[in-house]
């Protein structure tokens, strides 16, 4: 049997440790986020009281964790620094067209949370589904219509139906009224 | 010993669990499938499915859904050469090859085959091991905060890359666990004043968005490039074949058995470790990379040993090994188990069960592939971008049913962009899953052990186990330290060597 599959040429091999773009850059930024959020992870625990050595307080174990991380990430900035952080053999720097499709994925994933309750499922979920086929995959229209179709109504009816989930119904009477 | 497992087939072969682990093997193949899910963003994809289970089939549901993914990622591997997870990587070299021969067929038959053996031979020294839980019931506070120290230490040491890069990602994943209330004094930190975070970040939600959505992500930052055509051809192997096949399987297995054991050693190490070994034992190396059936056979037996080995920690100390196991760590959680040593006292019907469910899972698995391997063949010819966006609503639907809030989904979308940043600096995840789930442990088992010795550190060091363990966490850390200035010295003198004999 001959069949045609498409290679992804971005997909990476591996899910826990891909190699990714490691330019200096970026390793900075990433260094001085860690070593903000170690701060202030250590800076907050202090508050939190470290109570005695017989029972230690809420605040001793953030506190610790809080500044082996500002640690780390100035021992990283030096070694960035220094040129000595292992980098990646390959740019991975997204596409324009990549940055699209993520940010239009993240779009979806805000209208989904913001409109799940007031909408309801089979509406939001159809709506998400729509914008995505629409933008990032760019199917034909009847295509859209179909497969949004059957996955918001046919994940709920799946959901609901067939796995006892509940999922929510509109927020707007008149919606919730035609069983949306 | 083995009436206990003859018990826990009693406890699978039900209709009703049975009918479970065969929806879960097919939907993790069919997850599997899609290129670069590997299996723990898969189980942490499905695991929502199992929500409304009984806790004994929504465990065996799951540990289907991770050896179905397992073998979703091989079918990947040998169909269009984009392995599922790095263990499939091996696979790669000559199943491809096989697959370009018009051998794809014999290829995933003797993948499926050499699994099913792995995984048999994991299931056996599971049940040798198991006892061992015994010897854990003996950890206090002391000793069990000095195992979760020597578990994480060897993620680190073995998460391979940069150790400082490894140490960000493990302190990250303390710092996540760290919100929620504080386990002795009940104080709680970093709430930032929601109720929802009070039980601490949810395992589930973290895991999909770290692991699945940030895969996600990557997968479409790019284009998309044409198609390659493939045979698959026969699908069953030959006699020559199975002839080839049958030491290398059996030789993977015990390597991937072996590998397995130690906590973070990814199954990479398993695979490549028995490509190499196969190589090297052949009386015709050459032919290794051109599609050479043992370089299926021996790479796929030894992740599936290594990825049922991989449980034993957990089920008898109750310390995942990698991200996975944190995942299926979370799943006993969300079912009201404690994996551990208690798990074989206070329910062996369930520790069991999940033994047994393992060789009933392998046995599914072997009599799926064959006749459904063009069923997956179809599914990879569905436009990769129409994929993606079925499995994104999947993930926003999944994350939702957890506790019906859309909470979830934010924290899930959150972890997705954390991982997905943390992937373009190379900062590996695994450590940041692990110390999530460790964390808690760590901090409560320090804790109580100080309240017993009334503050004075000596606890750690009179016990003879907490001692050990203790030595042991310090020769890993200094190991994974050198490991640059090693690598930097042996290149110094290779250079020089080399330098020497031209002149």
């Amino acid at each position: 049997m001959n069949v045609e599959t498409r290679r992804e040429p971005d997909l990476r091999p591996e899910s826990a440790e891909p190699p990714g773009d490691a330019g200096r850059a970026g390793n900075l930024v990433g260094a001085l986020v860690a070593f903000v959020m170690g701060a202030y992870v250590a800076i907050t625990s202090i508050g939190y009281g470290f109570g005695s050595a017989a029972r230690p307080g809420a605040g001793v174990f953030p506190f610790a964790i809080g500044s082996l991380m500002a640690g780390l990430a100035l021992a990283w900035t030096v070694m960035t620094v220094m040129g000595r952080t292992p980098s990646s053999e390959a740019p991975s720097r997204p596409e324009r067209q990549g940055v699209f499709r993520i940010v239009m994925t993240m779009v979806a994933a805000a209208g989904f949370v913001t409109l799940v309750d007031v909408l309801g499922y089979q509406l939001t979920m159809s709506a998400v589904i729509a914008l995505l086929l629409a933008t990032v995959a760019r199917v034909r229209w009847w295509l859209v219509v179909t497969i949004t179709l059957v996955m918001g109504i046919g994940s709920y009816a799946l959901f609901v139906n067939g796995l006892g989930v509940s999922l929510p119904a509109a927020g707007i009477p008149a919606l919730r009224y035609l069983g949306l | 010993m083995f009436d206990q497992l003859l018990q826990g087939f009693g406890t699978v072969l039900t209709p009703q669990n049975l009918a479970f682990a065969l929806l879960g093997c097919v939907l993790g193949m069919l997850v599997g499938v899609l290129p670069g899910f590997g299996p723990a963003a898969a189980t942490a994809l499905l695991l929502p499915v199992t929500l409304t289970l009984p806790a004994v089939t929504a465990i065996i549901m799951l540990a289907a859904i991770l050896y179905g993914a397992a073998y979703g990622g091989t079918i990947t591997a040998v169909l269009i050469n984009v392995p599922g997870e790095t263990s499939s990587v091996a696979t790669t070299l000559d199943g491809y090859q096989m697959a370009k021969q018009g051998r794809a067929g014999p290829a995933l038959a003797i993948a499926a085959i050499g699994s099913f053996v792995g995984g048999l031979v994991g299931v056996v020294g599971f049940v040798v091991a198991a006892p061992l839980s015994r010897f854990a019931l003996a950890f206090g506070p002391a000793e069990f905060f000095a195992l979760t120290l020597l578990g994480l230490t060897l993620v680190i040491g073995l998460a391979g890359g940069s150790t400082l890069k490894a140490l960000i990602a493990a302190a990250l994943g303390l710092m996540l666990g760290v919100v929620g209330l504080d386990p002795l004094n009940g104080v709680a930190r970093f709430t930032f004043g929601s109720q929802q975070v009070l039980d601490g970040l949810n395992l589930v939600p973290v895991i999909m968005g770290l692991f699945g959505l940030s895969e996600l992500l990557l997968s479409i930052k790019g284009s998309i490039a044409s198609a390659a055509a493939i045979k698959v051809g026969k699908v069953l192997p030959t006699r020559d074949d199975l002839r080839r096949s049958a030491l290398p399987i059996a030789r993977g297995s015990v390597v991937g058995f072996a590998t397995g054991l130690l906590p973070g050693s990814p199954g990479a190490v398993a695979s490549f470790g028995s490509y190499v070994l196969e190589k090297r034992l052949s009386r015709t190396p050459e032919r290794f990379g051109h599609g050479a059936v043992e370089g299926v056979a021996a790479p796929e037996s030894a992740n599936n040993a290594n990825a049922v080995s991989g449980m034993i920690p957990l089920f008898t100390l109750g310390i995942p090994t990698s991200a996975t196991m944190a995942i299926m760590m979370g799943a006993f959680t969300i079912n009201g188990l404690v994996p551990g040593p208690l798990l074989f006292r206070d329910h062996p019907d369930v520790a069991w069960g999940i033994i047994a469910s393992m060789v009933v899972g392998n046995v599914i698995l072997l009599a799926l592939n064959l006749p459904l391997v063009r069923v997956w063949i179809t599914c990879l010819r569905i436009p990769y971008p129409t994929l993606y966006v079925l499995v994104i609503g999947f993930m926003l639907v999944g994350a939702y049913t957890l506790d019906g809030s859309v909470f979830n989904v934010v924290v899930m979308v959150a972890a997705g962009v954390l991982g997905y940043v943390l992937r373009t600096i190379d900062v590996p995840l695994a450590p940041v899953a692990l110390t999530l789930v460790l964390g808690p442990l760590m901090e409560r088992s320090l804790s109580n052990a100080l309240q017993i010795s009334r503050g004075s550190p000596s606890i750690f060091f009179d016990s003879s186990i907490a001692m050990t363990l203790l030595v042991a966490t310090v020769v890993v850390l200094t190991l994974a330290t050198m490991k640059a200035p090693l690598r930097t010295l042996a290149r110094a003198v290779a250079t020089r060597t080399r330098q020497g004999s031209v002149h």
